[in-house]
């Protein structure tokens, strides 16, 4: 209901305004009329000297040289922001890379010391010995 | 009023709400031409930011007046560039009536013509000067259609009037909507003027605006 009062309310509106809104538009398409036969006469001329009629115009052509510029400053700072990152990353993984060289070599220098804490001994023929010798370390290791 | 209302026959009384319903309605046709009108100019008007895009974001312009004067320009531009196809259109009709002018050897043809050489051989056409009419409230009003002048007939010597009224008719029209398409860009440019160069504090950014010192 409020929709079509709405449109009632404009419909009123625009019958009272409708000889100004006339006017406007004959007074316009008279100055457009005048308008295009100027414009034919500057694009005949413009097409003559070897030109386009629909060019851009210099503003337009300067408008376009500084947003290209930008856009390829832009480029170039993304591109330098991208290679620091890249250098940074493979910084840190070189430096990872070697802290876990380390830690290895330090636990197979720890390894190697806990194999000399059990001096290799010579085995005897007999196997029950060795079966004696096996359970005292077994004993030994779970404490 | 109301007791005037009130001792009418009730004719009269259907006849005035026939009116008052007719002129309802024709306010909501207005309405909603209206309203079409107006949503097809707001879109033509985008024409306007698609011509200045370029030159508001590249900071060309320090001066409103310098911005208002270069979207006048590009409007110009933009018009011609569209207003010169209904103007081939015209042309063409035009010429395509001089040789039919040419070749009949008549350099009168009236072209609305309802008998044999205009665009009036295609419809109904009625003697308006002879409508029936009656008088409702002192007013006269029309009671009846009028007579018939003519049928819809085709007729081979009025092939210049069947080329050149349609033709001239598609391209005045086009030519309109150009005219209409160039008003709403002009308004637009104004508002792109006004909104670039606005000195309105509500606008800053955030970060611009002053910070209180902490206390």
């Amino acid at each position: 209901m409020f929709g079509f009062l709405k449109v009632f309310g404009r419909g009123v509106l625009y019958t009272v305004l409708l000889p100004f809104i006339v006017l406007i538009w004959v007074l316009f398409t008279v100055y457009n009329i005048f308008l295009f036969i100027v414009m034919f006469f500057i694009s005949v001329i413009k097409w003559l000297k070897g030109g386009s009629p629909f060019a851009d115009t210099k503003e337009d052509v300067q408008a376009k040289k500084l947003l290209l510029e930008r856009q390829n400053q832009a480029a170039t700072t993304e591109q330098t922001e991208q290679n620091k990152d890249a250098l940074i990353a493979a910084l840190a993984s070189a430096v990872i890379q070697s802290t876990n060289q380390q830690n290895q070599s330090t636990e197979q220098a720890q390894n190697v010391q806990t194999y000399d804490a059990y001096p290799a001994q010579e085995i005897e023929s007999s196997e029950p010995n060795q079966i004696e010798h096996f359970e005292n370390n077994e004993g030994e290791e779970n404490q | 009023m109301i007791l005037y209302i009130a001792k009418l026959s009730e004719d009269s009384k259907r006849l005035i709400i026939a009116l008052l319903f007719v002129l309802i309605v024709l306010f909501v046709i207005v309405g909603c031409i209206g309203t079409i009108i107006k949503k097809v100019m707001k879109r033509q008007a985008q024409g306007a930011d698609d011509m200045m895009y370029d030159v508001v974001r590249a900071g060309i312009f320090n001066r409103k007046k310098d911005l208002i004067k270069f979207g006048i320009k590009k409007n110009h531009l933009v018009f011609f560039k569209q207003a010169w196809r209904p103007f081939i259109v015209m042309v063409a009709a035009s010429l395509i009536m001089i040789i039919y002018c040419i070749a009949m050897g008549n350099w009168k043809v009236n072209i609305f013509d309802y008998q044999t050489e205009g665009i009036g051989t295609l419809f109904h056409i009625f003697d308006w000067a002879n409508v029936p009419k009656t008088k409702i409230f002192g007013i006269e009003v029309m009671s009846d259609w009028p007579p018939l002048l003519s049928s819809p007939h085709w007729s081979w010597t009025a092939w210049g009037s069947y080329i050149f009224v349609p033709a001239m008719l598609v391209g005045l029209i086009w030519f309109m909507i150009c005219v209409q398409a160039y008003i709403a860009r002009t308004f637009r440019i104004f508002g792109i003027a006004k909104k670039v160069f606005s000195r309105s504090i509500d606008d800053l950014p955030p970060q611009e605006k002053p910070i209180e010192p902490i206390q």
